[in-house]
């Protein structure tokens, strides 16, 4: 492996990392304060990007310009799905959410797939497929498009946990619920609020994929899985561990990747299987 | 190890289990500090200590539940320090769990039917063969009426008999009994001392942590006391009882310095004037009303048909034994847990039905038992957390620094984690999250478990001067004289009911309360 | 008596209906075979595995690949030697992910189910990869059907004597307690493998039958997740933990599956996930449970407002 494609690796890894960063972020977050892993949160992805694929489609609206509409179509959704669904049985054991999650996933993208074929689509703007070239690297600019766009929501998420009433409430009723409803919390809303922002920031980064990868209904699985393998190797807990994580993450995807393309979920899962069981709390976390 | 003067003939001088320099900490704490002790055979030994002092997991050690730090431990002269928890019971050790952990989906028989599968002599038995086992054992703690209720519909009487039950059944020579007679009544405390006395009788060495007083004076041949995980002394009942480290564990540093002072010997109560509060004028209100109050857990009732009033502007003190039910009073107050029976009215307006968010919003503010701080947020955000309901942002700022000025201390720390605090500092940030919260009532559940004497000191002078600003307070203790000094008036909890109440000053002469917390 | 009449009427079955609809009643045994393996880990045990599909698949190979190419083993020894590799894998891999708890372990479950996917789509030299392999032809469905039958059957017996035996005790007071389990003398890691294994073994006879019914096994057919959500769902419907309830869960799951598949052939994969929120949110301790409650509270009928009760427990304010 020459140093020039050494360097091109590197230069994807980074570009790859933020992206990661976003898809895992709100999933991080559900179960971090829900101690809910939501397996539907590929599907919130896939949305999102089949909501910025028609807006270009049918309005030409310029995709990053439709991640809003995204994010605020998945929110809703988001806080529909707990109040209805999930804070139905969220102290039920473990077994019920899970499958509860599996079975909105597989609902939504069946959905999707009823609706919209099963084809594989992308959203192409004149910009699609330009960048610069930086010695022998090169930069798409959609890339560092997406790359700038998911550090800035992921900083305002964590500006929003850090310094806000309600962030501040979020991470209080994680902590601690019932110390949280003795300040006043009322847990049903702030589980919503938690949940709608998870969904929002999913819909965020489909839109943002959907730039980026050729896409169908199916998309949202491999990102769960992804999302869940950020969440082992950084830890549950704050922001900086899901960036972690996502950056380690996406370092040895794409190495494995470029040596072993047909292989790489293999060697993801079975590093990721080996972690869970030497370090559960993850690289970068403390303790679970 | 004091010997005994006259052992009777069942204990053998020689020990069933040797633990020598056990020492177990979590993160950098010692919960347990090189405690050196034998278990004699044939013995019932005592074990004392208030909460926290590292008797659970001294049992978790002996159990295998918990690897210790360091330390041996010889059980019949078998190493067994680092043989895997499973393997203790196949030995002929058997443990009951403080916090009863039945098997909750399976009927009485079948929970005692597992002991008897897979304890010392499981082996030699068939499941059928175990099931019918289970049924004598069932007989002898006279559980065998409800051998076909599922665990999850008793109550908790019945299920610290089953726990006892599911120990029996694995037929050990040394049994671990771990609080089971807490949250039990009087007549059903008698009960469970006859029968650790014909277990023992029937050959099985007992090591039994209570906080019953009467029942582990009436039965241990032995006693020893653990304090913040050490052993501070080990003897025959009559000596332990009376030495001043016990005295001072059960009842409070500052009371025991009393004792000493008056130098009545095995007083333990001792009239002081200096701190008596007179109550407010007759005319004050009620603003806190507890009617008929009856709740629990699940289908678990620990209080049965409370009253209590706080009027405006009093510091009321709640006290009583552990287990007696303060917390879930408190818990049922703040809608925490859901009332079965009663009513509670709050400046004039019925708070039965409210949710635990709309009682915080009218003033009813609750500082709860092990502060409940939020370990990963700063102190700062801590206080914050409690100004959630709060829309009068311009007063916000204002209350900040006044917290800050009452707790100098928490100025200091502002942005340290919570979880980093020392315990004292983490019962004045509950409270400054508390005061934060502008409440008309502060309820403050165990203030001084746990803290140094001064710290205790400083505390309470902060309460008297939130109390004398304006602020109603509703105090629980287990610290009695720490309670009633500072308190107008006083309610004794005694196994989920009231039953005394009056002028905090006649509660502290009063050898009633002494019955109820040491049972003597 | 009903048992019995039953029994009869499911031995008489092929004759009655048409080669057609006796497909969807082996389906119907097939998904109780695997619902019934995963109630020993999952109901029993407590292990939210999410991943038994892996078992599936390699029974479904194991058979495949012994009774073509240079072996020509007959059918029931290759199953057996499916059946028995699986429980090998099962032991082997549960050794480190059965210390796994919660969350981590579903999800090291599922993975491992990926990986082993990924492994069958590129041993080419062994599973011919994607394109699969090709079994032997036996056209009698009434030989799948008896086949399935009887191992039901079986799994049935096993179950109620597992659910009375030592083993069966030692998994419930895993899923009850642990610690409670280690200290009432019970060896975790053992029981846990233990049931890991049997329901690896049920869940290999599901594919090895599958494998020679459907003739073609590809990874893309045999690794599916949708089969490890349906042994799952099922034995939720009938009652988890519960001896005959994976197999009336399953009745039931494949009913509501054949009716609503019927109408919207192209809307299958969303009746799962629609049957999955409705059981989860209305039922989740299952059918079972509100039959047995109606017994013992006398003749009291049962009502709507029984579904509401399962929902409020666990709902927070």
């Amino acid at each position: 492996m020459g140093g020039a494609e050494l360097g091109q690796i590197f230069v994807n890894a980074v570009l790859l990392s933020g992206i990661l960063a976003l898809v895992a972020l709100g999933f991080s977050l559900v179960w971090g304060i829900m101690n809910i892993v939501n397996l539907a949160h590929g599907a919130f992805i896939v949305l999102g990007a089949y909501i910025t694929f028609f807006l270009h489609e049918l309005l030409g609206v310029d995709p990053f310009l439709s991640i809003p509409v995204a994010m605020l179509a998945l929110f809703t959704l988001g806080w529909i799905v707990q109040r209805g669904l999930i804070n139905q049985v969220i102290k039920a054991p473990l077994l019920a959410t899970f499958l509860l999650t599996f079975g909105l996933e597989l609902l939504i993208v069946n959905l999707i797939n009823y609706f919209f074929k099963a084809d594989l689509r992308s959203v192409t703007t004149p910009y699609s497929g330009t960048g610069f070239t930086l010695g022998p690297v090169r930069i798409p600019y959609i890339r560092l498009g997406a790359l700038g766009v998911s550090l800035v929501l992921v900083a305002a998420l964590a500006w929003f946990l850090k310094s806000s009433r309600t962030g501040r409430a979020i991470r209080a009723t994680g902590m601690d619920i019932d110390a949280a409803r003795l300040t006043g919390v009322k847990v049903a809303t702030i589980y919503a609020a938690t949940f709608a922002i998870g969904a929002g920031m999913a819909g965020a980064a489909g839109s943002l994929l959907s730039m980026i990868v050729p896409f169908d209904p199916t998309l949202g699985g491999a990102y769960t899985q992804r999302a869940f393998a950020i969440c082992v190797l950084g830890g549950l807990g704050n922001v900086a561990n899901v960036v972690i994580g996502a950056a380690i993450y996406a370092f040895v995807d794409v190495f494995v990747g470029a040596r072993l393309p047909s292989l790489s979920r293999a060697v993801t899962f079975a590093i990721l299987v080996l972690l869970l069981i030497l370090r559960p709390q993850g690289i970068a976390g403390k303790s679970v | 190890m004091s010997a005994l003067p006259v052992p009777p003939p069942r204990i053998s001088e020689k020990p069933i289990l040797v633990a020598t320099g056990i020492t177990k900490k979590f993160g950098g704490l010692a919960a347990v500090d090189r405690v050196d002790l034998s278990i004699l055979s044939g013995e019932i030994l005592g074990v004392l200590g208030p909460n926290g002092a590292g008797k659970t997991t001294f049992v978790n050690c002996m159990t295998g539940l918990d690897k210790p730090t360091a330390g041996s431990i010889v059980f019949d002269g078998q190493d067994i320090t680092k043989t895997p928890s499973y393997r203790i019971g196949h030995l002929g050790m058997a443990r009951t769990f403080q916090v009863v952990k039945p098997l909750r989906q399976l009927t009485v028989r079948e929970n005692v039917a597992t002991g008897a599968m897979f304890g010392a002599r499981g082996r030699e038995r068939s499941a059928a063969q175990a099931r019918a086992y289970a049924d004598e054992v069932l007989d002898r703690v006279h559980l065998a009426d409800l051998r076909d209720r599922a665990a999850t519909e008793l109550t908790i009487p019945d299920l610290k008999r089953l726990e006892l039950a599911k120990a029996l059944a694995m037929d050990p020579r040394l049994l671990f009994l771990d609080e089971v007679m807490a949250g039990l009544n009087q007549s059903e405390i008698e009960k469970a001392m006859e029968l650790i006395l014909s277990i023992n009788r029937s050959g099985v060495t007992i090591f039994v942590i209570e906080h019953v007083m009467k029942a582990i004076m009436g039965i241990s041949d032995r006693l020893v006391v653990l304090h913040y995980g050490r052993k501070i002394a080990e003897g025959l009942p009559k000596e332990i009882v009376e030495s001043p480290a016990v005295i001072e564990a059960y009842l409070g540093e500052r009371f025991a310095q009393r004792a000493q002072a008056a130098g009545v010997e095995g007083a333990l109560f001792v009239p002081s004037g200096e701190f008596r509060k007179a109550p407010p004028a007759a005319a004050a209100q009620a603003l806190l009303e507890v009617k008929g109050l009856s709740s629990g857990y699940g289908e678990v009732q620990i209080l049965r048909d409370v009253s209590l009033e706080v009027k405006e502007k009093e510091i009321v003190a709640l006290i009583g034994a552990n287990g007696a039910g303060k917390t879930t009073l408190l818990w049922t107050i703040s809608r925490l847990l859901q009332p079965m029976a009663g009513s509670v009215r709050f400046a004039g307006v019925d708070i039965t039905a409210a949710r635990p968010d709309e009682i915080v919003a009218a003033g009813v503010v609750h500082v709860p038992q092990g502060r409940r701080l939020f370990a990963g947020l700063t102190v700062k955000e801590n206080l914050m957390q409690g100004v959630y309901l709060r829309r009068d942002t311009a007063k916000i700022a204002s209350d900040l620094e006044r917290v800050y000025a009452l707790l100098p201390r928490l100025a200091e720390r502002a942005d340290q984690l919570a979880g980093r605090l020392s315990g004292g500092e983490q019962q004045m940030c509950a409270i400054g999250r508390g005061l934060m919260s502008r409440p008309r009532l502060l309820i403050i559940d165990e203030l001084s478990l746990g803290l140094a004497p001064l710290v205790v000191d400083s505390l309470l002078a902060l309460i008297t001067q939130i109390n004398e600003e304006g602020t109603t307070v509703l105090l629980v203790e287990q610290d009695v004289q720490v309670a009633l000094e500072h308190a107008h008036r006083g309610y004794v909890l005694e196994t989920g009911r009231i039953v005394q109440t009056g002028p905090a000053a006649e509660l502290l002469d009063d050898p009633g309360i002494r019955q109820a917390y040491l049972g003597l | 008596m009903g048992f019995l009449a039953l029994l009869a009427l499911l031995l008489a079955l092929p004759k009655l209906v048409s080669s057609y609809k006796l497909l969807t009643y082996t389906r119907f045994l097939i998904l109780a075979l695997m619902a019934q393996g995963w109630n020993f880990i999952g109901g029993y045990t407590g292990y939210a595995a999410f991943g038994n599909v892996a078992y599936f698949g390699i029974g479904a190979y194991t058979t495949g690949l012994l009774m073509i190419g240079k072996w020509h083993v007959p059918f029931f020894p290759a199953l057996a030697a499916g059946a028995l590799l699986s429980a090998c894998v099962a032991i082997l891999l549960g050794l480190p992910i059965l210390r796994l708890k919660g969350h981590y372990f579903a999800i090291a479950t599922l993975g491992v189910a990926e990986a082993l996917a990924q492994v069958a789509d590129n041993w080419d030299s062994l599973t011919d990869g994607s394109t699969g392999i090709d079994l032997p032809i036996k056209s009698e469905g009434e030989f799948f059907y008896y086949t399935a039958l009887g191992f039901v059957i079986l799994g049935l017996l096993a179950t109620w004597a597992f659910a009375r035996s030592k083993i069966g005790y030692g998994c419930v007071a895993i899923r009850e307690d642990q610690d409670a389990a280690r200290m009432l003398g019970i060896n975790t890691t053992l029981y846990k493998g233990i049931a890991y294994a049997i329901s690896a073994v049920f869940a290999a006879i599901a594919g090895g039958i599958t494998a020679y019914q459907n003739v073609h096994v590809t990874p893309g057919d045999f690794f599916k997740i949708d089969y490890t959500l349906q042994m799952i769902i099922a034995t939720i419907i009938g009652g988890v933990g519960s001896v005959a309830g994976p197999v009336l869960g399953a009745a039931v799951y494949q009913l509501l599956s054949t009716y609503i598949w019927g109408r919207f052939i192209e809307l299958h994969p969303t009746v799962l996930g629609f049957i999955i929120i409705f059981f989860i949110v209305f039922l989740p301790r299952g059918l079972m449970t509100v039959i047995g409650r109606r017994r013992k509270s006398g003749e009291r009928p049962f009502k709507a407002s029984d579904l509401l009760a399962n929902v409020r427990a666990h709902r927070v304010t």
